[in-house]
């Protein structure tokens, strides 16, 4: 049975709650509660044209040419997205990683999860997923 | 299960509608997206999409790095004619909800009554849309904007 949560206790600040035009868009208003589910990862989801994984923890210096080299061990890699710090310049830290096939995904995702990578121990899952409701 | 949830939206209502951007993560990991442009096609682009806890766990750690919930919107200039922008975070205990005009560039930023509050809006604003239209182009392969 979701529960929903009844009343606010959280600290809070900016503009925003006074005002009048926010009024019903705000997270915990009547309109717009949400059941408060377990975010159970359940079934990975493919995407249009393949799988993608999600990458964390990367090293700032991390180049897509980085990437692609190691991932491609595990099948063609068909895109890549390795985002900046749009401050720093650095890459953000994490990146997406696409494959045609989800075997070649999941080889992946299994040797890689928990690996080191240019010296940084990364995180590999699958980016997209069916839902806590499947 | 601790809150998160974000909310992003930028627009505005001129002569050719409402055009925005909003985006929002939902506690169960649910992406919800949708862009309005009446400018040159007259669409409206709405996806959704569940990501796994790692993206979410991920957005957090973005969003605490950027300290945006130390700021306060106060001094930032506030939404007018030329448009809107509202951020709106849950994590744990706190829950902010900031609004302020478009931002439109760094100069601007500097020039204001919170160029260090705002500066950090800014950026993080930035890497949240990244985020985004990775997510939203990859899976759905579309130009998100």
């Amino acid at each position: 049975m979701a529960m929903y949560k009844e009343v606010e206790t959280r600290r809070r600040r900016g503009r925003g709650f006074s005002d009048m035009s926010q009024y019903d868009k705000h997270y915990m208003h009547e309109s717009r509660r949400v059941p408060q589910v377990e975010n159970v990862d359940s079934v990975p989801l493919k995407s249009k044209e393949g799988w993608i994984l999600f990458i964390t923890n990367l090293h700032e210096e991390t180049t897509e040419d980085d990437l692609r080299f190691t991932f491609n061990e595990f099948g063609e890699v068909k895109n890549i997205a390795l985002n900046l710090d749009r401050r720093t310049g650095f890459v953000k830290g994490y990146a997406l990683v696409e494959y045609d096939s989800y075997s070649d995904a999941v080889t992946a995702k299994d040797c890689m999860h928990e690996a080191d990578f240019l010296g940084m121990i990364i995180k590999v899952e699958f980016c997209f997923s069916t839902g806590p409701n499947h | 299960m601790s809150d998160f949830y974000i909310r992003y939206y930028v627009g505005h209502k001129g002569k050719f509608g409402h055009e925005f951007l909003e985006f929002e993560f939902r506690p169960d990991g649910k992406l919800r997206y949708a862009n309005n442009s009446n400018y040159k096609n007259d669409t409206m682009i709405r996806k959704e999409v569940y990501v796994h806890g790692c993206v979410m766990d991920e957005l957090k750690r973005i969003i605490m790095d950027s300290e945006i919930m130390q700021e306060d919107d106060s001094l930032w200039p506030p939404p007018d004619r030329i448009g809107r922008q509202e951020l709106e975070i849950v994590i744990n205990d706190e829950h902010i909800s900031f609004t302020t005009s478009k931002t439109g560039s760094l100069v601007d930023v500097s020039q204001s009554k919170d160029p260090e509050g705002l500066r950090c809006f800014y950026y993080l604003v930035q890497d949240l849309k990244c985020l985004v239209f990775s997510l939203i182009g990859l899976h759905f392969k579309i130009k998100p904007i």
